[in-house]
């Protein structure tokens, strides 16, 4: 609406200096309508601009097991999962109310050292269960460098009803986005379901690693 | 437009130019501009004719960069790049224009060497993704210096690289380009 | 661009003419209905009245209505993001005893409270969750950093691990533990503790984008007996748990 006033202005500037001309109003109608037209045009470009140049919106990757996806910074791909009633964890046996899941996987960088900020595990309900703090669980929260995979078991604690369905492993680059909308670049690897475990089978999380090969391997 | 029409709105126009180059000049100086180009290298001190680069008082000078099959742990053992990567040693050689008699050099943890590839990839010096390899040696970036230091980077396979960085976090956004001769 | 003109003055001489023969009061009335401009304005205050008293905005807020409602120990209370079943509480001095030299303290203060999150995402408990009536019971009093509703620590009841973060659909006992001073006597005997949970409401925030889960000032309160001293704070405890008990329902 602003910005019609100084087109309004100048136009109406023009009949108002010469003499009030039928011939020269035309053209100032023509001129306001035009800046009309091309203000809407901008303005509706700057609302479409998120979509058109995704740098500034939550970007989503999907990937399946097995496939490396890139997902800003962060290049990650998944080698399979496990399921555990009791975790070894160095020393300990962790015990849990539900079940253990743990996602082997490789991470790197993409063009520099990165670290994801938030691993989670989405189930089919829509629940999202971020990597548990009570193990070592290390691998996702160091950096890694560009196209340098590391391998490793990223571990989960979820309920036994979550493993009714498919579950996703969630990888967000920037920040947790239950409460906060903001954007950054994420990747989504559907991973299927995942079996209940057996009452008493420890899992074992994998040593990390240098993945031999690198992506190619 | 007519001469008419400039005519009238030249004082207008003036105005706007001003504005428009004070609205830049406000973008540039805000809080979020600032800080990304403060605190990202984007001055580079390029290497003069004998490849020495300059900022401040020290200089840095690539000597070679090449290929090497293992890394000394410091524990008499060696460590191996794993198929599928490169372990790549910069020889690195810093001077400084003033050197007081009997004045050493202060190693900074500010300082710190990286390797850029023909694909736009960092790798930081330290080669850490491997296990038991010891922390890169620190650099100096001001006062006396004069010594000769080697960084180790792991790299993928079939990374090309490009560029060696030195880069201070106190001194950004300068910052010490080393380009790396292209290799027959 | 050109302004609207306005038609209040215009209108108003005949209508004043026009009603000059009736009483002051239907004059007034008819007065200010009398033009379109002062109809708008009347609609939207109606419609504003109206929107507040259909949002809730004249009810009344909960902290006014009466004191706070009561449960006992053991019933789900649910908070938000939480349900919590307060079970019991105890004192003990075994666990972490350079963190009591460090505040001055004598002994834990331990509140035994099952979580089950009820969110969709994973969430640590609020420091808030479960606050301390002021003045606590027995002549006790919370040294240090810690606050009535600021607890210095929150561990899991299952292994000790500390600052749990609580997965969603997922239930688990934790501790909250204050360090107090004061005669720490046989905590078998010792008075009901009286807590209260505050209750959330997950809004939007008012600066700034984004969304949490906002006290909404409305608390239950929950009257917990005291109880033994849990085995992962006092591995010597020759009690046995009973708060095992608990472990059946504790997975619901």
């Amino acid at each position: 609406m602003t910005r019609e006033h100084p087109a309004g202005a100048a136009a109406a500037g023009a009949p108002a200096a010469g003499a009030p001309d039928a011939g020269r109003r035309r053209p100032a109608t023509a001129v306001t309508v035009l800046l009309v037209v091309v203000a809407v045009l901008v303005g509706a470009a700057v609302a479409r601009v998120d979509a058109w140049w995704p740098v500034l919106t939550a970007t989503t990757t999907h990937g399946e097991a097995g496939e490396v996806v890139t997902a800003g910074p962060v290049r990650v791909r998944v080698d399979g999962v496990r399921t555990g009633s009791v975790l070894a964890d160095g020393g300990e046996m962790l015990t849990t109310g539900g079940v253990w899941v743990g996602v082997d996987l490789a991470l790197s960088g993409t063009v520099d050292d990165a670290v994801p900020a938030v691993l989670e595990l989405r189930d089919a309900r829509g629940r999202d269960y971020a990597a548990s703090t009570r193990a070592g669980n290390l691998l996702a929260s160091v950096p890694h460098a560009a196209d340098v995979p590391e391998g490793g078991t990223v571990l989960f604690e979820l309920p036994a009803e979550a493993l009714a369905g498919d579950l996703v492993l969630r990888v967000l680059t920037e920040v947790h986005d239950a409460d906060v909308d903001r954007p950054q670049a994420v990747a989504e690897i559907a991973l299927g379901s995942a079996r209940p475990p057996a009452a008493d089978v420890v899992l074992e999380p994998a040593e990390d690693a240098l993945v031999p090969g690198g992506w190619d391997g | 437009m007519t001469r008419g029409w400039w005519r009238t709105n030249r004082a207008w126009l003036v105005a706007l130019v001003v504005a428009l180059g004070l609205l830049g000049l406000v973008t540039w100086r805000a809080e979020a501009v600032q800080a990304w180009w403060t605190t990202q290298p984007h001055r580079a001190a390029a290497a003069d004719a004998d490849g020495w680069a300059r900022v401040g008082d020290v200089s840095y000078r690539l000597v070679g960069l090449e290929e090497v099959g293992a890394l000394d742990d410091g524990f008499g053992g060696t460590v191996e790049a794993p198929d599928g990567y490169a372990l790549l040693a910069a020889d690195l050689s810093a001077r400084s224009q003033d050197r007081p008699p009997g004045s050493e050099a202060e190693t900074s943890f500010s300082c710190a060497a990286e390797l850029r590839d023909t694909a736009g990839r960092t790798y930081a010096a330290g080669a850490s993704a491997l296990d038991g390899v010891p922390f890169p040696e620190p650099l100096t970036c001001a006062g006396p210096v004069s010594a000769r230091v080697t960084q180790y980077f792991l790299v993928p396979d079939g990374a090309v690289p490009a560029e060696v960085r030195v880069v201070d976090r106190t001194l950004l956004p300068a910052y010490w380009s080393l380009p790396v001769p292209a290799t027959g | 661009m050109r302004g609207v003109t306005s038609t209040g003055p215009g209108t108003a001489a005949p209508d004043a003419v026009r009603a000059g023969r009736a009483p002051g009061a239907a004059r007034a009335v008819r007065a200010a209905v009398a033009t379109w401009p002062r109809r708008v304005a009347w609609g939207v205050v109606v419609v504003a009245v109206a929107g507040v008293a259909l949002a809730g905005g004249f009810d009344r807020a909960a902290s006014a209505s009466g004191p706070p409602p009561s449960v006992a120990a053991g019933e789900p209370v649910a908070t938000g993001a939480f349900d919590l079943t307060v079970t019991a509480w105890t004192l003990t001095d075994a666990w972490d005893p350079e963190g009591l030299e460090d505040v001055g303290a004598d002994a834990w203060l331990a509140v035994a409270v099952h979580a089950l999150g009820t969110d969709r995402e994973t969430r640590a408990l609020d420091a808030a969750a479960v606050t301390l009536p002021e003045p606590l019971p027995g002549g006790l009093e919370v040294v240090g950093d810690a606050r009535a509703d600021r607890p210095a620590a929150v561990v899991l009841a299952r292994d000790g691990h500390g600052y749990p973060q609580l997965q969603p659909g997922l239930g688990e006992r934790v501790l909250l533990l204050w360090p107090v001073r004061g005669d720490v006597a046989d905590p078998l005997a010792a008075p009901d503790l009286t807590v209260s949970l505050p209750l959330h409401v997950y809004r939007d925030l008012t600066v700034g984008g984004g969304r949490y889960w906002a006290e909404t000032g409305a608390v239950v309160r929950v009257r917990v007996p005291a109880g033994p001293v849990p085995a992962v704070l006092d591995p010597s405890a020759t009690v046995e748990d009973p708060w095992a008990a608990l472990d059946a329902e504790g997975g619901a």
